[in-house]
């Protein structure tokens, strides 16, 4: 009932418009429960404006908004007012201060009271008691205002209601009412938006999950899937950076920031004349190509279109996270050997991700690592990897796998050398990462010769030297096994930082499934050369 | 290095050897009398124009003792240089890339160690007359493959360190590991065999001299030795025989607590080598 066809919303400010909302072309599912989510700026709030037809002065509006087949955001009448106010209504962001503080709740809610309504059983509706619309505003609990406000905004008996960030400040129980509240409203019919920046509130409460960046919808997915099968990169990122209960992974940050958006007009003069073609079209690419881990160079020049997938839509040249290196079907048993070391096995590295793998010693943990960085071969089954495809390797033990002539700095540069990285730039990017290393503090560190180093300086050297040259994927084989708690938590957060920077896949293979539990998106839990076990491992498993 | 500097061998061990060094480069820009021309009194006894008198066909035998030490100077360098340069390259290949290339250099190396060295130098002196250098030249290639066999060991065991491999995974070419990785580990077993191959030489163009193998126009310890050897019955041996044989004896054991003294002090280093 709801349709935008390629609809934008600018602010026209002195010198620049600003783009709130670009190309928007989606249809809001009757009877369904949408999340609009988002970072703040995402135009999420413009979206509920718009939908209000309530806009500020200062807005312009292209394309088209639909409403039962009626032009939305036509000029103003009594007639059209009436017929905004009977199918959309809205639950506004905040608390009392939406409230007229003078007037009591009852006469608030007689204001706008559709005639079949009575006070009682609106207020029933929302779990309040009766007694409750003598009182003013300031005479009720947050969560009671929350009440009053969805109240209000089913009042008018609107079939469809925007509910801006409802549980924003809400306590734990007042939220799950509210939940229930929600829940009961769509299975009476109402058509819900529910904008908000809680992704776990969209993935329990809702049916589908819009996802906006910079005014731009990027991908729409059956909201079940928020956290599992998300296909564009910011959703991913997006749910990586929400805290879970039910998951012991650390949340992450996305890399850069989101900006506005503006567009600076040739002329100010034209300020209320302009037309598309008077002002800059600075949207060539992907809006979130800069902050994006996998982006190629089309992303940069060519705006990915949103297009259907099996049950959603999204847009992005990728079927979400590039795979880098995949097994497919892998056995290997090592040569003159009949005993196979890994059977049957498959696991695939993503850009971005980060795989541990946990198993006891001599399940094939390291084998698994010799097939990825393709220093096996497998005796079935394939390895599958993007090309060319640079891999730093990290290894368990930092004393054998740095050259005892080697100074720190030598051994951080070598990986450079070797990459023909250029010369010039050579001695700049060797300092920079080991000081990203933590190796920075004390310049002459990088002078040493390992064996004046720490085995804890020397598995940071070891580190760098595979973070140096922008590898891909790095694979890391027990890199923190000689290190204490303190230097290890310092190691990990060199390598998550860094891979929010440059979204390399990382495979880390360790005993230690506490530290596996706490930074890897996927656990896969090795026994005798099979997988037993795939996934985020909310809890232990199997005795583990 | 500061330990090596405190060893009373190493002290000794340069001073003697310098000594019979600076005689050498002494002799690069000055000599008293032409040390080839014979125009002297044959036999004349030590004087203040001829310091260690005059030789039987009439030179003046501080002139070529100079000569001479400068010669042994120069082929020592060129057989430890010939012997220990083909013994690296030669291993290093061979324990780098092994199969065929292993298999070949190796049977080579086999050969040349079966042969019997003296003899094949006494012939080849004997029957081709070669220059002393040219003789030095066929020394080192006889000499090189025990060399090889210890370099080729030392390569196959360093090829196979973890750091080896994280090169090669890097994309590390073969060349790119023997020059920054094998022949800097190598590099001190190299200079111990560049030592020990040049005392080598030193008395091997001694003995060979002695035994009246090279050209009497090169000046050497083994040739005045020979020489005044045949007029011992007169009393030259202090003024002629006796100084080529002190300058080899302190050339030698110069050389020898060298390297004596830096065994016990790189003995680490030289382990590390070993261990990789």
């Amino acid at each position: 009932m709801v349709e935008f066809v390629d609809f934008s919303l600018f602010y026209e400010e002195e010198h620049h418009r600003l783009i709130a909302l670009e190309n928007l072309t989606c249809r809001l599912e009757k009877g369904k429960i949408t999340a609009i989510i988002g970072e703040s700026g995402a135009g999420k709030t413009s979206l509920a404006k718009a939908l209000m037809a309530h806009l500020p002065s200062n807005a312009t509006a292209q394309g088209s908004l639909k409403v039962d087949g009626v032009s939305w955001l036509d000029q103003e009448s009594a007639q059209q007012r009436l017929f905004r106010q009977r199918h959309i209504a809205y639950m506004p962001q905040g608390g009392s201060e939406n409230l007229n503080p003078l007037l009591s709740v009852g006469a608030q809610l007689r204001e706008v009271m559709a005639p079949r309504f009575t006070c009682k059983g609106l207020l029933e509706s929302v779990g309040l008691k009766e007694e409750v619309q003598e009182r003013t505003p300031r005479e009720l609990s947050g969560g009671e205002v929350s009440r009053v406000l969805l109240a209000l905004a089913l009042a008018s008996d609107a079939p469809c209601v925007v509910l801006d960030e409802p549980t924003a400040g809400l306590d734990e129980t007042s939220k799950r009412s509210l939940e229930l509240l929600f829940n009961s409203l769509r299975a009476q019919g109402k058509t819900l938006v529910l904008i908000t920046h809680d992704l776990e509130l969209a993935h329990r409460v809702s049916d589908v999950t819009w996802v906006l960046y910079l005014g731009q919808l990027l991908e729409v997915l059956p909201s079940v899937e928020l956290f599992e099968r998300a296909l564009h990169p910011y959703t991913i990122a997006l749910s990586r950076v929400f805290p879970r209960m039910d998951r012991a992974k650390d949340i992450v940050k996305i890399k850069g920031e989101a900006t506005f958006r503006l567009v600076h007009r040739h002329d100010a003069s034209h300020a209320h004349t302009s037309t598309p073609e008077h002002v800059h079209v600075e949207a060539k690419g992907c809006v979130y190509a800069p902050r994006c881990t996998q982006p190629v160079r089309r992303c940069f020049e060519e705006k990915p279109l949103l297009k259907g997938t099996q049950n959603g839509a999204h847009a992005c040249y990728f079927e979400g996270m590039r795979p880098l290196i995949a097994l497919e079907s892998v056995s290997f048993a090592y040569p003159r050997s009949d005993a196979l070391v890994l059977q049957n096995f498959s696991l695939s590295l993503k850009r971005g991700e980060i795989v541990a793998l946990v198993g006891d010693s001599g399940s094939g943990k390291s084998t698994v690592a010799k097939l990825m960085a393709g220093m096996l071969a497998p005796k079935e089954g394939r390895v599958v990897m993007e090309e060319p495809l640079r891999v730093g390797m990290v290894h368990q033990h930092p004393m054998q796998a740095l050259n005892p002539r080697f100074s720190a700095y030598e051994s951080i540069a070598e990986p450079l050398v070797l990459g023909r990285f250029p010369k010039e730039r050579l001695d700049a990017r060797v300092r920079e990462v080991a000081l990203a290393c933590g190796l920075g503090e004390d310049g002459h560190v990088l002078d040493l010769l390992p064996h004046k180093l720490s085995l804890g300086t020397l598995q940071r050297v070891c580190m760098a030297r595979a973070l140096a040259n922008y590898p891909d994927v790095i694979i890391a084989d027990e890199p923190t096994s000689a290190l204490d708690p303190s230097v290890q938590a310092r190691v990990m957060k060199t390598l998550l930082d860094l891979q929010v920077e440059t979204g390399v896949g990382v495979l880390l293979i360790t005993h230690n499934l506490a530290l596996a539990r706490k930074i890897a998106d996927i656990i896969a839990l090795l026994k005798n050369g099979r997988l037993v076990y795939e996934g985020d491992m909310p809890t232990g498993v199997g005795g583990l | 290095m500061k330990r090596v500097l405190r060893e009373p061998f190493f002290k000794v061990g340069v001073v003697l050897f310098g000594a019979v060094s600076a005689l050498g480069i002494l002799a690069l820009f000055w000599l008293p009398h032409d040390p080839y021309a014979f125009v002297f009194e044959p036999l004349a006894r030590p004087s203040l124009t001829h310091l260690l008198g005059v030789n039987d066909a009439g030179m003046d035998i501080f002139s070529e003792l100079l000569v001479a030490v400068q010669n042994t100077l120069m082929f020592g360098v060129w057989v430890a240089g010939i012997s220990v340069g083909l013994g690296a390259v030669v291993g290093m290949a061979s324990g780098y890339w092994g199969g065929w290339i292993d298999a070949v250099l190796m049977r080579l190396c086999d050969i040349l160690i079966a042969l019997p060295s003296v003899l094949v130098l006494l012939l080849v002196a004997s029957i081709a007359r070669p220059s002393g250098m040219e003789l030095g030249a066929l020394l080192g290639v006889l000499s090189f493959p025990i060399g090889a066999k210890v370099v080729r060991f030392q390569t196959a065991h360093l090829k196979e360190t973890l750091y080896v491999e994280v090169a090669l995974q890097m994309g590390a070419s073969g060349w790119y590991v023997l020059r920054r990785h094998i022949f800097p580990a190598l590099a001190p077993l190299i200079g111990f065999s560049f030592a020990g191959r040049f005392r080598f030489a030193v008395m091997a163009q001694a003995t060979l001299a002695f035994l009246g193998l090279l050209s009497p126009s090169e000046k050497s310890f083994g040739m005045m030795i020979r020489q005044g050897m045949q007029y011992y019955y007169l009393d030259i041996w202090w003024h002629w025989i006796f100084p080529p044989v002190v300058l080899l004896g302190m050339a030698l054991v110069g050389v020898t607590f060298v390297i004596f003294s830096l065994e016990g002090v790189l003995d680490g280093r030289v382990k590390g080598v070993l261990r990789g």
